[in-house]
């Protein structure tokens, strides 16, 4: 510095003691660290009050597979199902265990805590859109961050991920200030930075509420939880942004992987895919639906337990949609009619081979499809 | 490396001040090594690559400064140095920041068929290409007392000003470089940078960063726009950008006190501004000062002696005409605008933002010149707030371009700002309470459980913008809490809030400790800030 800095007469130099300099930078070093401190525990201690919604559907997730429900139907995949599939309105058991971002690599650590239950599902179905397969995007910052994975479980990934040479978690959203060697464990002891901005956005304590709310919603629904709610949507969808479409190694591995976990303990899967809006639809490149149907195709083909009930995107009326991405109730309640339908059949043509009526899925699909354009109810295995 | 990480705040930072006060002990020299090393080594941290550019950059522009001293005796080969050697900077600055968009301009226009090839922006290239432009002239017009190439080098490869300034003048930091006590340790500076790096880290990552999604959310959809949700987009908008850029300079301005060096005054709360020429005497005041001492000033200078040639009036009188007055004010207002305007960015929404800009200014001095009766009044407190509001209002308008993505989103903004389409001031619910803002951002995002959340949300996002107004028009600026340690170069008004001015007491120990512990949490969701891409 040119000069000492020079004081100003203030009138406040007299009102309060000052320290010295090395005082100060004491006092501020501990008071920096008890902040710290206290944050902390508080971060640790009280998730459901600033964390996104996430954390509470997590733990409803949780809450569901450790009931173990026997004799169910076990629904995994990603926010479209999560929005899409009502099971507290369907009359054959079913577990909406879908979360939101989820590929099938966490699809896959889900399916590995179910089938810790004493009694395996009677059926799977395994429904991610196809925006889903290229890229793990979220990994870190919504699947990781909620606890869907332990850090056993990312430590497992990360090591495919190196043996496939796969660089995908690297690339996806994650907190770039925090090196990402780290990030498991840090995530696991819940350290402050990186939950920080949930606390921000979550003003503290605003979300405590809401989020033992829609905690309580999702364990009565059966796992159904809404995203937009609109009366509908015209907006375009996350798989209309897709230039081309190709699944990523590890993500492959993982579907591959849970297909042969599932088919070891006997348990029959049926792969669906959610509908569109068809405002989605109508910008969908050319190239996205027959590299998609073509790979779904393929899967089925190579795990004998694997049924492909529908190898195309279905496109469905916009006034289904509550957002770009999601069935609001209406179209929740439409889909989970259907899906209940095709459920059933899968479940008769399963339980008793020789006896069933053979399943004419293609009429059927192509009748549940054309049927969402009228406003007609469907019938339901009932009537 | 961003000054808000922590491989900045824990890691660099620490070595390179260990590093310089242990060499320092030594003598001027070494201290101002490992200062040049430290701050190439940080430039580096971007890309290794162009560290050869900011190089050769520096040795150029020295090498060219070494010929206007040697033509000193000789002004016209100093001035064809002079030409030579900004002309250089410029086509550099060109070939890196414009080339690209001027080939994509002249191929939509059909005058070419070359594809615009991708090159990688240097980061901080505008601004130590003009703070060397600023050097040169000042060389030749022979006005720099130090030579020595080590502190020119430092002054301009310090670290702390080098990637987005504030832009420096040689007569301001070479003189300091130059003393020996600015390499001595001093406890009182480096608590001082601290404290005021950590309050510009809070505005960064308290402040700034919150709001960014909300900003990011409204110019995503600005064809939905109603006039007062493009309002309150532009207010928040404008909330950001002050935080984000003059918390960069706070941070810039405590680590260079950290080293012993005082940066000058960047921003003195410019929102605070009651006509358009204020703003810019308050907002990026070294890019104000650049922009008047290089552009503005020599072109009215010569507009000045063209007319004084040709016997025509100069003085006030003759500026209240209209041909002397758009030929001494507006003219080289607009083009010092226009300039600004695009330093910021090859666009052309860069292009209208700086314009604009000059339309403010322009009818800002045709008032001044054409009413001075009014200035022999002092306004009153509602004639103030008319000022105020005017003012603002032409900033925001003129921020729409700044920010939107592209042209065609800008203008739909506007006219979504001018009731194009609807006022979106009706009741709808508890969303519809919460403001106009929670309307726009009712989809903010999956983390909304139920629309009761969103409302609430949108409520307290509404009264989080407010909250940072209040901060903006109400509360000391950062030079005004530290005034009483001289934090920058240039005179600062004292607050209205003494209590509010910053003493190492055991109250602003635990105040500065718990902010930083909480901006430092904050980093890890923190983004680039605002001002690098130029």
């Amino acid at each position: 510095m040119p000069e000492n800095p020079m004081r100003q007469a203030d009138e406040t130099r007299s009102s309060g003691r000052e320290l010295s300099f090395r005082s100060f930078a004491a006092q501020a070093g501990a008071a920096f660290l008890v902040t710290w401190g206290i944050v902390w525990i508080y971060i640790a201690a009280f998730p459901m009050a600033y964390q996104s919604r996430d954390y509470p559907l997590m733990r409803a997730k949780e809450q569901l597979l450790a009931q173990c429900r026997p004799n169910a139907v076990v629904v995994f995949g990603d926010s479209k199902v999560v929005a899409g599939v009502l099971p507290s309105v369907m009359n054959i058991p079913v577990e909406n265990l879908a979360f939101p971002a989820a590929t099938p690599v966490e699809t896959y650590f889900f399916a590995k805590r179910l089938l810790r239950c004493p009694e395996t599902p009677r059926l799977v179905v395994i429904a991610h859109s196809a925006s889903q397969y290229p890229q793990d995007k979220f990994f870190w910052s919504i699947l990781t961050s909620a606890g869907v994975l332990d850090t056993a479980d990312i430590h497992a990934v990360e090591a495919d991920a190196n043996t496939l040479g796969d660089d995908e978690l690297e690339r996806a959203e994650r907190p770039n200030a925090v090196p990402l060697a780290l990030l498991p464990e840090l995530y696991a002891i819940r350290f402050p930075p990186l939950y920080f901005g949930n606390l921000l956005g979550g003003y503290v304590a605003a979300r405590w509420r809401y989020n033992e709310r829609a905690y309580q919603e999702t364990i009565l629904s059966g796992g159904r939880s809404s995203f937009g709610t609109a009366d509908r949507s015209d907006g375009v969808g996350d798989e209309a942004a897709m230039t081309d479409w190709q699944v990523s190694p590890l993500i492959n591995l993982y579907m591959n992987r849970t297909l042969d976990l599932l088919a070891a303990h006997h348990v029959p899967v049926v792969i669906i895919t959610l509908p569109m809006n068809d405002a989605t639809c109508a910008h969908l490149p050319p190239v996205i639906q027959p590299r998609f149907s073509a790979y779904l195709a393929g899967i089925a083909e190579a795990h004998p337990n694997v049924e492909l009930a529908d190898p195309t995107i279905p496109c469905w009326p916009d006034h289904y949609f509550g957002d770009d991405m999601h069935f609001n109730m209406s179209g929740a309640l439409s889909y989970s009619h259907r899906l209940q339908y095709i459920l059933t059949a899968l479940l008769r043509e399963n339980d008793n081979e020789a006896t069933a009526q053979p399943l004419d899925r293609e009429t059927m699909l192509a009748w549940i499809n054309a049927s969402v354009r009228v406003p007609a109810e469907p019938e339901t295995p009932d009537d | 490396m961003l000054f808000n990480s922590y491989s900045f705040v824990f890691t660099f930072l620490p070595l390179a001040l260990i590093g310089f006060y242990a060499l320092g002990h030594f003598g001027r020299a070494s201290g101002a090594v490992w200062l040049v090393l430290t701050s190439l080594v940080f430039y580096s941290f971007w890309n290794p690559a162009y560290v050869l550019l900011l190089l050769g950059s520096i040795a150029f522009n020295f090498a060219i400064s070494l010929r206007l001293d040697t033509n000193r005796d000789r002004p016209a080969r100093q001035r064809a140095w002079l030409a030579f050697g900004i002309t250089a900077d410029i086509a550099v600055l060109v070939y890196y920041k414009y080339l690209g968009a001027l080939i994509g301009f002249a191929t939509g226009l059909g005058l070419t068929s070359l594809h615009a090839p991708s090159i990688l922006l240097p980061l901080g290239i505008s601004f130590f290409t003009f703070t060397q432009i600023g050097y040169l002239v000042d060389v030749q017009q022979g006005v720099v007392q130090d030579r020595s190439p080590l502190n020119y080098m430092l002054f301009v490869s310090f670290f702390p000003h080098l990637i987005a300034g504030p832009i420096l003048h040689n007569r301001e930091i070479m003189p300091q470089f130059a003393q020996e006590q600015t390499y001595r340790f001093s406890g009182e500076n480096l608590a001082i940078g601290s404290v005021i790096f950590i309050i510009g880290l809070a505005k960064k990552c308290l402040f700034a960063d919150p709001i960014a999604g909300l900003v990011t959310t409204g110019f995503a959809d600005t064809a939905h726009l109603t006039m007062a949700s493009a309002w309150m987009l532009m207010l928040t908008y404008a909330a950001q950008l002050y935080f984000d850029f003059s918390g960069y300079t706070d941070m810039a301005i405590g680590i260079a006190r950290m080293f012993n060096v005082r940066f000058p005054v960047n921003f003195n709360s410019p929102h605070k501004a009651t006509c358009i020429i204020e703003f810019w005497q308050r907002w990026h005041m070294t890019l104000t000062r650049l922009l008047t001492l290089y552009l503005f000033n020599p072109m009215v200078l010569a507009a000045v002696r063209r007319r004084t040639a040709r016997g025509l009036p100069v003085d006030r009188k003759a500026q209240a005409k209209p041909a002397a007055f758009l030929r001494m004010t507006a003219m080289p207002l607009f083009i010092t605008m226009a300039l600004a305007g695009i330093w910021h960015g090859a666009g052309l929404q860069f292009l209208v933002f700086g314009l604009l800009h000059g339309v403010s200014l322009t009818v800002n001095h045709a008032w001044r010149i054409i009413r001075p009766s009014l200035r022999a009044v002092k306004p009153g407190r509602l004639e103030r707030f008319g000022n105020w509001t005017l003012t603002l209002a032409a900033i925001l308008v003129a921020l729409v371009f700044f920010r939107a993505p592209g042209m065609a989103a800008a203008l739909q903004t506007v006219s979504a700002m001018a009731g194009a389409h609807g006022s979106g001031i009706a009741l709808q619910g508890l969303s519809s309470l919460a403001g106009p803002l929670g309307m726009i951002f009712a989809q903010h995002g999956a983390a909304a459980a139920t629309t009761g959340l969103k409302s609430i949300e949108a409520f307290v996002q509404n009264g989080e913008v407010a909250l940072l107004w209040f901060i903006i028009l109400a509360m000391p600026n950062s030079q005004q809490i530290m005034n009483r340690y001289e934090p920058v170069l240039g005179r600062v008004t004292a607050s209205r809030w003494p209590t509010l001015t910053w003493r190492p007491t055991p109250a602003w120990a635990m105040a500065t400790g718990a902010v930083g512990a909480f901006a430092v949490m904050a980093i890890a969701g923190t983004t680039e800030f605002v001002y690098f891409q130029f």
